[in-house]
């Protein structure tokens, strides 16, 4: 990274102080954290937090785009479940990291991943058992 | 207004309305959780133009490619890359158990009948995922203590 850069990064942006009651997760509502990971100069991964959540403050005051034909519950449930497939495709692959090229701990962290893959797994089957099949989705 | 910006302004023909149909969440294969690196879907699922959700698409794919070339010259993280990419996992785990809890906890209202049926299982999801987000956090904690001799 460039010096420039840098310096414009770091110190680390704040977020803006939020509501009181509000849940950290609506903080974090925009970037999968095992994309963050990726960025690691100091102060990098927060600016694109505080990025993401401007994008998500625009988003929600859109009035002109096609209003989601779902309720709300069943689109957040919908999302949620393809969150679960992502996450359980990445453990998985933590999981069936080659042991030979691993440490003994991080060989044991991958044997725990697997079996936790299957389970986030299972959570998305069950939510998708619930919604059925999505409008246009080939069902096989 | 700058005269130039004026012009600009004049001979550009506004996009049309967006007409098409809301989108629907991709189907995600576990197997190519790479195709969907940046975003979260409960993010994307707020963009229903197909237009502005393909761009969104775009977009982070565009940024997870920018940020994988250039990684390398970023410094490591002090505990490896393995146990951070799991801490990462739990975080967005947490994320996930947050959000439905949220949608789906105490504070969900709704009459139908439906609806209350699948906060049920937004609920029974969200203790599912906090206890599998517990497992794999204890298992990184006692990797961070060292092996039990």
């Amino acid at each position: 990274m460039s010096p420039l850069a840098q310096q414009r990064i770091a110190p680390a942006p704040r977020h803006s102080p939020p509501p009181a009651a509000l849940p950290e997760w609506e903080m974090l509502c925009v970037f999968r954290e095992t994309f963050l990971v990726w960025l690691t100069p100091p102060g990098a991964a927060d600016a694109l937090r505080f990025a993401g959540n401007l994008f998500f403050d625009l988003m929600l005051k859109a009035d002109d785009w096609p209003a989601p034909e779902e309720s709300p519950v069943r689109g957040e449930l919908q999302g949620a479940a393809r969150d679960l497939r992502f996450l359980q495709g990445y453990l998985a692959t933590i999981g069936q990291a080659d042991a030979s090229s691993l440490t003994p701990e991080d060989a044991r962290l991958s044997r725990t991943a697997e079996p936790i893959s299957r389970d986030v797994g299972e959570l998305a089957a069950r939510i998708e058992r619930e919604l059925g099949p999505w409008r246009g989705e080939v069902v096989s | 207004m700058h005269e130039l910006a004026q012009k600009l302004i004049a001979s550009t023909t506004p996009p049309p309305p967006p007409s098409d149909p809301a989108v629907s969440p991709p189907v995600i294969d576990p197997e190519r959780w790479e195709d969907f690196p940046a975003f979260r879907e409960i993010f994307l699922v707020m963009f229903p133009d197909a237009r502005a959700n393909d761009a969104m698409r775009r977009f982070g794919h565009l940024l997870y490619e920018m940020v994988i070339e250039t990684w390398g010259q970023w410094p490591d993280h002090p505990a490896g890359i393995f146990p951070t990419e799991l801490r990462a996992a739990v975080a967005d785990m947490r994320h996930m158990q947050g959000a439905l809890s949220s949608w789906c906890g105490p504070g969900f209202s709704n009459t139908s009948e439906y609806e209350i049926r699948l906060a049920g299982v937004g609920a029974h999801v969200a203790q599912g995922i906090a206890k599998l987000a517990d497992r794999l956090e204890a298992e990184l904690n006692s990797w961070q203590e060292g092996p039990a001799s």
